[in-house]
């Protein structure tokens, strides 16, 4: 506790320098760079999923390769909402998701989180895979691979964004999905320094004495799932209005090894590791597909570079004695 | 259903139980002298597949025109050669890297390996699906009762388990399987007991990268190879590894054969559903029995 | 029956043709501290597995507190005051020394399933987690993780999370295994002062005479599954066959 606090990957202070410093930087970006801001907004929205992967990951031990079906279970049900009863309402919309998600999560999680290491890799990766198929081979539903085109949102209740023009709307949106991570950020921050929290990295360390301490593991395991699914459907339901367009893409394979990757480039030893890594991922995924269409052999190579150079992610590089001490050097108030 | 059918569905299942056999029975291989799960080998499978298109294609259909030795053999030789050169440039060194660190951190490396390889393939051989059916029709059909049977599939039936028994020899008679299940049973005694490790490790991957390879060689005449086929081939791949067990002979065998028994059955009935009748069979079999149904009993 | 902390009678469990425990029978009284000695293979630690809950005995019975517990399952004895400890260090790797503590004491307090107030605010907790790191002698260490601190210390550790449980009986399995020479006495003094100060029986598996005779007052001594002795240190540890038994081959 004492000692947690302190270190920058894991304190409060750095969420809100972060959060200010996104807030900042997306008009200045705007201006120097056009259509540079937008990263930002993806980087945020998926700083939302990674967080909730790695609650399941970082904080209890669980390794998942099928968080995508939480993502397009987000996505699906703004695109399905809107197709189908026509709804705008974002926030209803959002809340749709989220029950769906704890549903789906809570039937699916009941029999994976019983298994680990590869088990529980592979039985949540064929979920995710089933309805991956599913969203491609119903498509008088889903709209298969054309996917389902998703009109501008009304936010808040009453701000229909469909008048607005495309940067106003980019911008508004940026803000819109900032507040959303803050708000999912900072719960998130609140439930690993929580009795709970501590209890899922009781599990991660040693399952068999969190047992002899009279816990329910099994419990603990199936909530912690439930709420990282939760996470990840709201970040996929955030990006659907981004995108425009919600596809099978969306949650196929690549996009759980996605939050792998941004867990661990960030580091899943820390409360900041996966934001980090969402934004720094998402900036490396628009450089390199301005380059080579195959940004995955690049995410491939930079995954094996990640676990073998810093498997502790970036924040464990900024952990280290050396860097504090150039911190302590610059005397940065952080 | 009648008789033909039954066996029609009966020669379906044992020919695609005989590919998941050669990716299954290498994870196994692999998981016996490293305990790693290799999340990229299934990518070898494709990478033979990929192999035998292109050099039927290429070379073999315009220097060999229809012959049939050639159109048999030659790709399976190349595509044993290509994917174990592959294997030990890229594979092993991962492999080795990540002996001795942990679930997690075996299972990413692998993922990002899986990655690497799929993209791999996609910039060599593009994103449309390659095809050299050849041999398929070649080969011709026989009579089964009052329908037609591909003899190219009976062919790779025969094939594999001649390849199996060869399998067991190996691990069962051979003084290197002796080695090798000292080795799966207890690395560090048999390290101790002055094994090479180094040089039964990486016998062990060449010899799961040429029945992967082989496999690949082996499907591609009967359907196509394109993007995420190494993906469907190891999930179904790592079903059977659930549900046969980890690291056994035995194990590799039952789990091949559950695993296309149901793919089989819910292809036809249903199709939609193929991938969650995998996952209740092996939800189910992990919920009994936990080990699998061949496993806990090692090499 | 007042003041009888634990009754174990006919107690036997056999692996095939292997008599691990073969007909155990002894009590103890509340506040009694108890060691268990014998040669490897002689039960001991079988026996603390069935007294735990960790396996079920084929016959015999388990009277803990006046009720019997024979075949209540590992989480309820937990419930009624039955906690225990293993050879090997258990702690949570990842968490502070502190950090351990606190989440073991909220763990008996049930606040386990508080997603939003932190575990530091919680007073009780803290306050709980420091007086056992006192008692241990892990206030030096209390911001470090278990791999940063000696094995005395993580062994120390490891006893208090099974003490923050606050359990009427403690079953340590070789408190001192694995701990240097130098640091015994200073662990099992600090052991005995925590259980001490928290009122709690214990049962202590050792292999260490020199522990042994330092420390206890009562010892029990098995072999092949039976108890062959059973009183104080300076009586049964004299004993001819006694010394036989526990110095093996090397004596014969």
């Amino acid at each position: 506790m004492v000692a947690a606090s302190r270190e920058l990957g894991n304190s409060l202070r750095a969420l809100i320098a972060l959060s200010i410093l996104i807030a900042v930087l997306y008009p200045i970006i705007g201006w120097l760079r056009p259509g540079f801001e937008v990263i930002l907004t993806y980087g945020v929205i998926l700083a939302i999923a990674a967080l909730g992967f790695n609650l399941l990951f970082g904080y209890t031990g669980l390794l998942s390769f099928g968080h995508a079906a939480f993502f397009g279970v987000g996505a699906y049900t703004i695109g399905l909402t809107l197709k189908y009863l026509n709804l705008r309402a974002l926030e209803a919309q959002i809340f749709i998701a989220v029950v769906a998600a704890l549903l789906f999560s809570a039937l699916t999680g009941f029999i994976v989180v019983r298994y680990r290491g590869i088990f529980f890799a592979i039985l949540i990766l064929v979920i995710a895979q089933t309805l991956w198929g599913f969203y491609v081979k119903f498509y008088h539903i889903t709209g298969g691979t054309d996917g389902i085109r998703i009109l501008r949102p009304v936010i808040l209740g009453f701000y229909d964004t469909r008048g607005l023009g495309y940067d106003d709307f980019n911008m508004i949106y940026h803000y819109y999905a900032l507040a959303w991570f803050i708000l999912m950020a900072y719960l998130m921050w609140r439930i690993i320094n929580s009795p709970f929290g501590y209890t899922l990295k009781m599990i991660r360390d040693a399952e068999d004495r969190a047992q002899t301490l009279g816990i329910d593991t099994f419990k603990f395991k199936l909530a912690a799932f439930i709420i990282s699914a939760l996470y990840v459907a709201v970040s996929g339901a955030l990006y659907a209005p981004l995108n425009r367009i919600v596809t099978p893409d969306l949650a196929y394979w690549t996009v759980s090894g996605k939050m792998v990757f941004m867990s661990i480039l960030g580091g899943f030893t820390y409360y900041m590791g996966p934001i980090v890594g969402a934004l720094i991922y998402v900036y490396f995924e628009t450089v390199a597909q301005a380059i080579t269409v195959h940004w995955f052999l690049i995410m491939g190579v930079l995954i094996i570079a990640t676990m073998v150079l810093t498997p502790t992610g970036l924040m464990g590089l900024v952990d280290r004695p050396s860097f504090k001490k150039t911190l302590s050097l610059l005397k940065l108030p952080i | 259903m009648s008789l033909s059918l039954a066996a029609l569905y009966a020669l379906d299942t044992l020919f695609y139980a005989s590919l998941i056999f050669l990716i299954v029975s290498g994870l196994n291989i692999i998981y016996g002298v490293l305990r790693i799960v290799n999340l990229a080998h299934a990518t070898l499978f494709a990478l033979g597949a990929y192999t035998a298109a292109w050099i039927t294609s290429t070379y073999i259909v315009k220097v060999f025109g229809d012959s049939l030795i050639a159109l048999i053999a030659l790709p399976l030789l190349t595509a044993a050669i290509v994917t174990v050169i592959a294997s030990l440039a890229l594979v092993m060194p991962i492999l080795a890297y990540a002996h001795g660190k942990g679930d997690a951190f075996q299972l990413i490396v692998t993922f990002g390996l899986l990655l690497v390889f799929e993209e791999l393939f996609q910039i060599i051989w593009g994103r449309a699906p390659l095809a050299a059916n050849q041999a398929y029709f070649a080969l011709g059909f026989m009579d089964l009762i009052d329908r037609k049977y591909p003899v190219y599939k009976i062919m790779v039936i025969t094939f594999t388990g001649f390849l199996a028994v060869i399998l067991w020899y190996m691990i069962y008679r051979s003084r290197f399987g002796l080695v090798f299940r000292a080795v799966a049973m207890d690395p560090e005694m048999s390290s101790a007991l002055g094994v090479n490790i180094g040089r039964v490790v990486v016998m062990a991957i060449i010899l799961a990268s040429v029945l992967a390879g082989l496999g690949g060689a082996l499907y591609l005449p009967v359907a196509s190879i394109a993007p995420g086929v190494s993906l469907e081939f190891l999930i179904i791949a790592f079903v059977g590894l659930v549900i046969g067990g980890l690291g056994s002979f035995a194990g590799s065998l039952i789990g091949a054969f559950v695993v296309s028994f149901f793919r089989t059955f819910s292809i036809i009935f249903i199709p939609e559903l193929e991938l969650v009748v995998l996952f209740a069979v092996a939800a189910l079999v992990l919920l009994v029995k936990p080990e699998g149904i061949g496993g806990g009993k090692g090499w | 029956m007042l003041g009888k902390i634990l009754q174990v009678s006919g107690l036997r469990k056999y692996f095939g043709g292997v008599k691990a425990v073969d007909g155990v029978s002894f009590t103890m009284d509340e506040g009694e501290r108890l060691f268990i000695v014998g040669p490897n293979g002689a039960g001991k630690t079988t026996l603390v597995n069935l007294i735990s809950g960790y396996i079920m005995p084929d016959s015999g019975t388990i009277m803990f507190d006046g009720r019997d517990v024979t075949r209540l399952s590992l989480a309820s004895r937990v419930g009624v005051g039955i906690a225990r400890s293993f050879q090997l260090v258990n702690v949570f790797w990842g968490l502070t020394v502190l950090e351990n503590l606190s989440i073991a004491v909220a763990s008996r307090l049930k606040v386990n399933t508080n997603m939003f107030k932190s575990l530091e605010s919680y007073k009780a907790v803290l306050e709980e987690a420091l007086e056992l790191a006192e008692l241990s002698g892990l206030t030096e260490v209390l911001d470090k993780r278990p791999s940063e601190i000696s094995q005395g210390d993580r062994k120390l550790l490891d006893i208090a999370i099974t003490l923050a449980l606050k359990p009427k009986l403690v079953m340590l399995d070789e408190p001192t295994s694995g701990v240097s020479t130098r640091e015994k006495f200073e662990v099992m003094d600090r052991v005995l002062k925590t259980l001490h100060r928290f009122g709690a029986s214990s049962i202590i598996v050792e292999h260490d005479m020199e522990v042994v005779k330092k420390y206890s007052n009562r010892v029990l001594v098995m072999h092949e599954g039976k108890i062959i002795g059973d009183g104080a240190p300076s009586d049964i540890l004299s004993k001819e066959d006694v010394r036989r038994i526990l110095l093996g081959e090397a004596y014969a």
